[in-house]
C-alpha cells in the first residue's frame, strides 16, 4: 500500500479524533471572526426593528433539542430584540419537544431582560417581563397542518388554553387578538418540515408576512420561497444565527462559535482535498497498470450538570464503538421524552380539548356533563377507535377516524400546495424574467444574482431540472440535452445543500464544547462563585475519572484483541 | 364496511374542505372549524398509540429476553418517572417522600411487567405491585411536602420535570445530533471524489458554500469567494430547489386528488 491509497483509506476514527483536536483548540482560543450580513437575515432584522410598540411578533418553536445549537441563539436573538422594543411575543410548539425548549427560551430570555443593556448604541433599561402581557405561549397540539388552519380561524381554536392552563381571554395581550390577522408577522424558527406547513397551510392560505430560521441542513430548500416573496427572511443554520447577533449587536452562543465552525470547516476541506488527491494519484496508477460565560450554579444544579456531562460523554463514545454508557443514555432518552410528550399530550392536549373547560369565575367543569355540547362525545368516540390498531381483527375500524384526517387534510392540501409551491413558483419565475432586468441589475454580470442573464439561467435551470424529472419521453435529443443541463443545476444545488449540512452538523458539536466548558467545568472551578462548594470539583474529578478508566480498559482490550477483529471494526 | 365507508369519509371530508376553501360562507366555515377541532382531539387520542406502542415493546423485549432486554427497564422506569414528574407540585422547599413515591409508582409498573410475565408468580408480583401502589397512596395523602395535580398543568412547571429535561432530554438528544458531525465529516472524506463533472459540480458547490465565511480566504480572493457563494444560492441552487418544490406540490396535489377520488388506497393497510 503506497502513500497514496493510504490517504484513501485513513480509518474514520482518526477523522473523528483530528476533528475534536482542532474544534476544541479552537474553542480553548476564543477569538471573532468577521461576519458578513447576507441581505435575507437583515431583512428580519430591520422588519422587527420598525414594528410600533405593542405589536404581536408570532414567534412558532418547532424544534427539539437536535437542533438548538443552531436555532436557540436565534430565537434568542429575535425574542430578545422584540422584548426590548416593546413588541409582544406570541409562541407556539409544534414540534414533539418543543414545549421545554420553549418554556426554557422564554426564562432566559426573561431573565436577560432583568438587565440594563446597550445594543447598537441605544440604551435599553432592564425590565420585568411578565406571562401574559409580554408574551403567551400558547403549547403544543399534535398535526401541525391541522393546527396551523385552526389558528388561522381563531387563536383560541385549537388553544383555548395557554402552555401554563390560563385561558386566553383571561391574557391581557390576547384581549381583541383573534388569529393571523391581528399579528405583525411570524418568524417560524423550525428544525423539523413544519415550515413546510407554515408556508403551505399558514402563509398561502392568511396571507401573513413569514420569515423562517432553519437548520443548515434544509436552508437551500427554502430560497425558492424567498425568491418568490413567500417569506421575506430566511436564517439558515448557525451561520444565519451569527448574522443575526451581529445585526442586533447580541454577541451570544452563535458569534462565539463561528470560529470553532471555521477550523472544523478547514479540516473537512482538507481531508476531501487529501481523499482526491488519493483517489486522482491512484486512478493514474492504475490506468499504468491496466493502462461562553461562567455559571452561578447552586450544588443541586451543578449535580445535575455534571450529570448532563456524564450523559455527553456517554452519548459520545459511540463514536468509539457501540457500548453500555451509550445504550444506557439511549435507553434514558427514549423513556423520558416519551413520558415527556405523554404529559405534554395530557397538560396541553386532552385537558384543555376535552376533559375540563375553566370559566371565568375559575371554576373548572366536566365537558362531558355540558348538555349544551354533547358532539365533544364524537371526537373522543372517534379518538378512542383508533386504538384498535393494535388488535388484528379490529384494526379496520380504526379506519374511521384515520379516514376523517385523511380526507381533511387532503382536501386541504390540493388548493394550498398547489398555491404554495406551484403556482407561487411559476408566477415568481414568470416575474422574474424582465427584460429591465438586463439593465437595471447589472444586465449580462453573471455574478450579480439579480442580472438579467442570473435570471434566466434560474428560469431556465428550473425548466430543464424539470425536465430531467419527466420520464414519459426518452431523453433524446433536444430533451436530453436539457434534461443533462436540468442534473447539473440539481447537482450544484444538491452541493449547496450539502455544504449547509456539514455547517450544521458542526455546530451541533461546538453546542456540546460549548455546554461541557461553560455550563459544566468551568463552574467546577469557579470559586467566585457565591453559591461555591467543594463538592463541585469531586464531582467534576469523578466524572474525569470515570472516563479516563473507561478509556484505558478500552485500551487494554484493543491491545488484546485480534488483529483480524479490528480491521473489521475500522472497516 | 371495513372499506367502503372510510373510502366514502374521506371523500365526503375532502370534497366539502376544498369547496369550503373556494366558497367559504358563514355555514360550511362554522362546520369546518368543528371538524378542525375534532381532528386535534382525534390526534391526542392517535399520538396516545405511540405511547403505548413503546410501553408494549419493551415489556415484549423483557419477555422474550431479547438482546438488551436491560436497558428495557430504563426505558419503562424513565417513561413512568417522567410521567409522575409531570403531574407532581412541590408544595414548598422540602421533598418529603417525594423520591420514595416515584420509586414505589416505578417498582408497582415492573412488578406488573413481571406478573405478566411469570405466570407461575402472577399472584405473588401482583400481590406486591399492590403493596407498592398502596403505599404510594398512603404518601400522597399524608405528605404535604408536594401533591399530585391531574386537573391543571402546574406539573409542566415542577422542578423535577423542568430539571430531567434541561440536563437529561437535552445532552442526550443534542450529543446524538452532534454525532452527525463526525460521520459527515468522514463520509465528506471517502465519498467526495471528483469522479465525473457531475460529482465535481457538487463538489465544488459545497466547497464554495463552507468556505463563503473565511477570513482567510478574503486577503487572496476578495470577496469572490462570499459572492460567488450568494450567487450559488440564488441562482443554480434557487433553480434546482425551484423544480423539486414545484415537482413535489404537483405531487402532493396529484396524490391528495387520488386518495380523495379513491383511487389511493394505501393508508388504509391490509385486511
Amino acid at each position: 500500500m503506497n502513500i497514496f491509497d493510504k490517504m484513501m483509506l485513513i480509518d474514520r476514527r482518526w477523522v473523528f479524533l483530528f476533528l475534536v483536536v482542532v474544534a476544541v483548540t479552537a474553542y480553548v482560543f476564543p477569538h471573532q471572526i468577521p461576519i458578513l450580513i447576507e441581505a435575507e437575515v437583515r431583512s428580519i432584522h430591520g422588519f422587527i426593528d420598525t414594528l410600533p410598540k405593542g405589536s404581536i411578533v408570532f414567534v412558532p418553536m418547532d424544534y427539539d433539542p437536535g437542533s438548538m445549537a443552531e436555532l436557540h441563539p436565534m430565537t434568542y436573538a429575535i425574542i430578545e430584540q422584540c422584548w426590548r422594543r416593546e413588541l409582544k411575543v406570541l409562541v407556539t410548539a409544534l414540534s414533539q419537544n418543543g414545549p421545554g425548549m420553549a418554556d426554557q427560551a422564554l426564562r432566559d430570555i426573561a431573565d436577560s431582560l432583568r438587565l440594563d443593556r446597550t445594543y447598537n448604541g441605544e440604551f435599553f433599561e432592564g425590565r420585568e417581563i411578565v406571562n401574559g402581557v409580554d408574551y403567551a405561549f400558547l403549547g403544543y397540539k399534535p398535526y401541525p397542518a391541522m393546527v396551523i388552519l385552526a389558528l388561522g380561524q381563531d387563536f383560541r381554536l385549537p388553544f383555548p388554553l395557554d402552555y401554563y392552563g390560563t385561558p386566553l381571554d383571561s391574557l391581557p395581550m390576547m384581549q381583541g387578538v383573534s388569529n393571523f390577522d391581528d399579528v405583525a408577522c411570524a418568524v417560524n424558527i423550525s428544525g423539523t418540515n413544519a415550515t413546510d406547513y407554515w408556508i403551505s397551510y399558514g402563509q398561502a392560505r392568511f396571507n401573513f408576512p413569514l420569515a423562517i430560521g432553519v437548520t443548515g441542513v434544509s436552508t437551500a430548500q427554502y430560497y425558492p420561497y424567498y425568491g418568490s416573496g413567500q417569506l421575506f427572511g430566511i436564517m439558515g443554520g448557525m451561520l444565519g444565527a451569527a448574522q443575526y447577533e451581529a445585526l442586533a449587536d447580541n454577541p451570544g452562543l452563535a458569534r462565539s462559535g463561528m470560529p470553532i465552525q471555521l477550523y472544523a470547516h478547514l479540516v473537512i476541506i482538507a481531508f476531501v482535498i487529501m481523499g482526491n488527491i488519493g483517489y486522482f494519484a491512484t486512478r493514474r496508477a492504475r490506468k499504468r497498470a491496466a493502462g461562553g460565560g461562567r455559571s452561578t450554579m447552586e450544588f443541586t444544579t451543578f449535580l445535575w450538570a455534571t450529570f448532563a456531562a456524564f450523559l455527553t460523554l456517554a452519548t459520545f463514545s459511540f463514536l468509539y464503538k457501540d457500548n453500555p454508557l451509550y445504550r444506557f443514555a439511549e435507553s434514558l432518552v427514549v423513556g423520558a421524552t416519551t413520558g415527556y410528550f405523554a404529559i405534554i399530550l395530557w397538560h396541553n392536549g386532552l385537558i384543555p380539548k376535552l376533559v375540563y373547560e375553566r370559566l371565568d369565575d375559575g371554576h373548572w367543569y366536566y365537558f362531558w356533563l355540558d348538555a349544551s355540547r354533547p358532539y365533544y362525545l364524537i371526537p373522543a368516540i372517534l379518538g378512542i377507535m383508533i386504538w384498535t390498531r393494535f388488535s388484528k381483527k379490529y384494526s379496520w375500524i380504526s379506519r374511521w377516524p384515520l379516514a376523517l384526517y385523511i380526507g381533511i387534510g387532503a382536501g386541504a392540501a390540493i388548493p394550498l400546495e398547489m398555491k404554495a409551491r406551484v403556482n407561487e413558483q411559476l408566477s415568481a419565475m414568470m416575474r422574474e424574467i424582465d427584460w429591465s432586468n438586463f439593465v437595471g441589475h447589472g444586465g449580462f454580470n453573471l455574478i450579480d444574482p439579480f442580472s438579467g442573464l442570473s435570471q434566466l439561467i434560474v428560469f431556465a435551470g428550473a425548466v430543464c431540472a424539470l425536465v430531467y424529472f419527466f420520464f414519459s419521453k426518452a431523453h433524446t435529443g433536444a430533451l436530453g440535452g436539457m434534461a443533462k443541463f436540468g442534473i447539473w443545476i440539481l447537482m450544484i444545488g444538491f452541493g449547496a445543500s450539502f455544504g449547509f449540512t456539514v455547517m450544521a452538523r458542526i455546530s451541533l458539536f461546538i453546542n456540546r464544547v460549548q455546554f461541557m466548558d461553560t455550563g459544566w467545568s468551568q463552574a467546577a472551578w469557579d470559586t467566585t462563585n457565591p453559591n461555591y462548594h467543594a463538592g463541585f470539583q469531586i464531582f467534576f474529578w469523578l466524572i474525569v475519572l470515570l472516563v479516563v478508566a473507561y478509556t484505558i480498559f478500552e485500551i487494554v482490550k484493543h491491545v488484546k484483541r485480534p488483529k483480524e477483529a479490528d480491521q473489521v471494526e475500522s472497516g | 364496511m371495513k372499506r367502503q365507508i372510510p373510502v366514502l369519509l374521506v371523500f365526503a371530508f375532502g370534497v366539502f374542505t376544498l369547496f369550503q376553501f373556494f366558497v367559504p360562507h358563514e355555514s360550511s366555515e362554522w362546520v369546518y372549524e368543528f371538524l378542525l377541532d375534532w381532528i386535534l382531539i382525534i390526534g391526542v387520542f392517535a399520538m396516545a398509540v405511540g405511547i403505548w406502542s413503546l410501553f408494549r415493546v419493551s415489556v415484549e423485549k423483557i419477555k422474550t429476553r431479547k438482546s438488551g432486554w436491560g436497558y428495557s427497564y430504563i426505558t419503562l422506569g424513565s417513561l413512568i418517572a417522567m410521567m409522575v414528574f409531570g403531574f407532581t407540585v412541590r408544595n414548598g422547599e422540602a421533598w418529603g417522600w417525594f423520591f420514595a413515591f416515584v420509586a414505589a409508582i416505578v417498582l408497582a409498573v415492573f412488578l406488573v411487567i413481571q406478573a405478566v410475565i411469570d405466570r407461575g408468580k402472577a399472584y405473588l408480583f401482583a400481590g406486591l405491585a399492590g403493596l407498592c401502589v398502596a403505599a404510594a397512596v398512603v404518601m400522597a395523602a399524608l405528605d404535604p411536602a408536594w401533591s399530585i395535580h391531574f386537573q391543571t398543568a402546574e406539573g409542566l412547571q415542577s422542578t423535577m420535570f423542568r430539571a430531567v429535561f434541561d440536563y437529561t432530554l437535552i445532552p442526550i438528544f443534542a450529543t446524538m445530533f452532534s454525532l452527525l458531525a463526525f460521520f459527515i465529516a468522514s463520509a465528506a472524506y471517502r465519498a467526495f471524489r471528483a469522479r465525473n463533472l457531475m460529482a465535481t459540480l457538487l463538489l465544488l458547490a459545497a466547497l464554495i458554500v463552507m468556505s463563503r465565511f473565511n477570513p482567510f480566504l478574503q486577503p487572496i480572493l476578495g470577496e469572490y469567494v462570499a459572492k460567488t457563494s450568494n450567487w450559488l444560492m440564488n441562482v443554480p441552487n434557487m433553480a434546482a430547489q425551484r423544480a423539486i418544490i414545484m415537482g413535489v406540490g404537483l405531487g402532493i396535489a396529484a396524490t391528495a386528488l387520488k386518495v380523495v377520488l379513491g383511487i389511493e388506497r394505501g393508508y388504509m393497510g391490509k385486511g
